[in-house]
């Protein structure tokens, strides 16, 4: 029996040992000890496949299940190796509203509010007074924004602040009335920005932060500060050199992080790149095959999207392109849906919770393992942390493919941090504020539908017809077609008094 | 949809794909049923034939078979999504736009909890897909 027992080990044993050979993220599977040091050993694609299985395996939602159970502790263990910690939390998160607001921060545009459904997310008494303008045009300090309940929660970051005055201006000239503050909601505010900053009509998504957003301010920053650091580090990882450069100018010059647009070009003059600026009629005659191409070149060229022509090539003659390359994205340390335990939540988006990494890591790794459950009595959720919070760029996961940069001891972090907190907001508070305003607003509308409805306007011209015919002894002539501001026509028009 | 293809213009995110075949979008379609997915909506397709994955300056749209390996909605789908009444198409780094099959709607959801931050009817498509698509 123990021979059988140990015949069936061996041949185990020799699969998996096939197995690790023709795929060698698998030793970091199935070996028992050494995991941790094998999936060092790998390299980058093969530690992403080891990391991405175990995270599937760990998934698996029976707790009792072995394989599961199994694949956690190798998670446990390996991450504490790359600088990662999972943390499980009792939490507090944040409302869709908040969330939404964050979103638009970060990005520094907002989408328009279409037509469907959407539209119906539009309260009714704003879009009823936005689209009655006043005869006459208010005063900018007629529009009073600490008696609009929710801007508060636009005010804590800095970013809305400074478009007060432009949403300002936009109701003066549009002569809405100055009450409409106090009834708009969160999307109402959207809707307001998007009317304030589109430049026609048809735009979809209209940038309302100037000159860059916070997420490109980012990157524009961390690529200018680290440009040779991070470039060291992607050279380091096998990756062409003129893909890395072309990464890293795109994201100092435009914040970009995706590579499908990304025009890798030559760093050098090749014979090729000459002759094509030749034909173009760019000057280039003092240059030789083997010079560096100046950078001044290099961006006039991408600018007047000329790139093609200096586009790098590969020993085989094939060109090179952006999409063959890896992309990044920028995570937020402290996750944005657990955002309700700060006392400030414009932090979220402040620069030291944003970290450069790659696309895979960001998915794979940083989300990997999220779970988070909100039954509304308890909010409990688990998520990958980075164990030293001031890493700003991860491109791999030994130490020497990480930036490290505190921001929190500068004078430009406080004074942005103690202007935020100047406002505090509840979300709560400013929803029941809003709530009591509307309703407000409905009863006092509703009692104008009422008498509108008992003013019944027939009647009333039949009476005044009745007279006309008693008075003058015939009936009056055929009215004349009136119509009110809002384009429909008058049942009658008042006779005019002396 | 031509507002949004006046953004894609505009912002150079077209790409010279190979025109997208009805059989690659069967081929497509069938993987993802034998994934447990359902058939992606007409309006997407409708997209994918004219712009097949898009890349912008924080945000993607996933595609049929891409240049962009990464951004093949098959592979993406099976690697990342592990909800079958829902697709992945497309994303930024804050949010998955999701076509959820049950309610019959486009959503954006949080990568983190999965919270429903915004949904699109049907007709809101180009809505949908400008959502996840941001400023180069």
């Amino acid at each position: 029996m123990s021979s059988k027992k140990s015949k069936k080990d061996l041949y185990d044993e020799a699969l998996i040992q096939s197995e690790i050979e023709a795929e060698p993220f698998l030793s970091v599977i199935y070996q028992k000890k050494g995991f941790v040091e094998k999936f060092h050993a790998l390299d980058y694609d093969d530690q992403i496949k080891a990391y991405q299985t175990l995270v599937r395996l760990a998934s698996v939602s029976n707790p009792n299940n072995h394989t599961r159970n199994d694949a956690y502790y190798r998670l446990e263990k390996i991450m504490p190796s790359i600088g990662l910690e999972l943390i499980e939390k009792q939490d507090c998160f944040l409302s869709k509203d908040e969330r939404l607001i964050i979103r638009m921060d970060f990005y520094g545009s907002i989408d328009r509010i279409q037509a469907g459904e959407r539209k119906r997310k539009l309260s009714k008494p704003y879009l009823d007074l936005i689209s009655k303008p006043l005869k006459k045009r208010s005063k900018m300090v007629d529009y009073d924004f600490t008696t609009a309940p929710m801007w508060p929660l636009f005010e804590r970051f800095k970013s809305f602040r400074k478009i007060e005055n432009d949403l300002k201006q936009y109701l003066v000239k549009n002569k809405i009335n100055p009450k409409i503050l106090s009834v708009m909601n969160i999307r109402d505010f959207s809707d307001l920005i998007v009317k304030t900053f589109q430049t026609d009509d048809s735009e979809m998504k209209i940038k309302f932060e100037k000159p860059v957003s916070v997420r490109k301010r980012f990157v524009m920053e961390i690529a200018e500060r680290y440009g040779d650091q991070i470039s060291k580090i992607l050279q380091n990882k096998g990756y062409d050199e003129r893909y890395v450069y072309a990464m890293i100018r795109a994201m100092q010059r435009f914040g970009a992080t995706k590579t499908d647009k990304l025009v890798i070009t030559e760093t050098h003059f090749t014979d090729r790149a000459l002759r094509e600026l030749e034909k173009h009629k760019i000057d280039c005659k003092n240059y030789t095959t083997g010079d560096k191409i100046p950078q001044q070149l290099i961006d006039r060229l991408i600018d007047n999207k000329q790139g093609d022509l200096i586009a790098a090539y590969d020993t085989e003659g094939r060109r090179l392109y952006g999409s063959q390359f890896p992309s990044f994205e920028v995570h937020h340390k402290h996750a944005v849906s657990s955002g309700g335990n700060l006392s400030n939540i414009a932090s979220i988006n402040y620069k030291d919770n944003l970290c450069l990494v790659l696309t895979d890591i960001h998915m794979v790794v940083l989300h990997g393992m999220d779970i988070i459950e909100d039954n509304k009595r308890d909010a409990y959720s688990r998520r990958t942390e980075f164990i030293d919070d001031d890493v700003v760029f991860m491109a791999g996961f030994e130490k020497e493919d990480k930036i490290f940069h505190s921001y929190i001891n500068s004078s430009a972090y406080k004074k942005h941090e103690k202007e935020d907190c100047r406002i505090y907001a509840s979300y709560e508070q400013c929803l029941s504020k809003l709530m009591e305003n509307q309703e407000k607003y409905f009863k006092l509308h509703e009692t104008a539908e009422v008498a509108k409805k008992d003013f019944n306007v027939d009647e009333v011209v039949s009476k005044i017809n009745q007279t006309y015919e008693i008075r003058h002894g015939k009936k009056p002539q055929t009215r004349r077609k009136y119509k009110n501001r809002d384009g429909l026509p008058l049942s009658f028009k008042p006779k005019r008094t002396r | 949809m031509i507002n949004l293809l006046k953004f894609i213009n505009e912002n150079h995110l077209l790409k010279k794909e190979k025109p997208l075949e009805v059989k690659d979008v069967i081929e497509a379609q069938k993987e993802l049923v034998q994934s447990g997915f359902r058939l992606l909506p007409e309006e997407f397709i409708g997209l994918l034939k004219i712009c097949n994955g898009i890349q912008s300056g924080a945000g993607a749209i996933l595609g049929i078979g891409p240049q962009n390996k990464a951004l093949d909605i098959v592979s993406f789908n099976k690697t990342y999504n592990r909800s079958i009444s829902k697709v992945i198409l497309g994303y930024d780094d804050f949010a998955y736009l999701v076509y959820d099959f049950q309610q019959k709607k486009y959503i954006l959801i949080d990568r983190g909890d999965g919270m429903e931050l915004d949904d699109f009817l049907n007709d809101e498509f180009v809505s949908a897909v400008s959502s996840v698509l941001h400023f180069y």
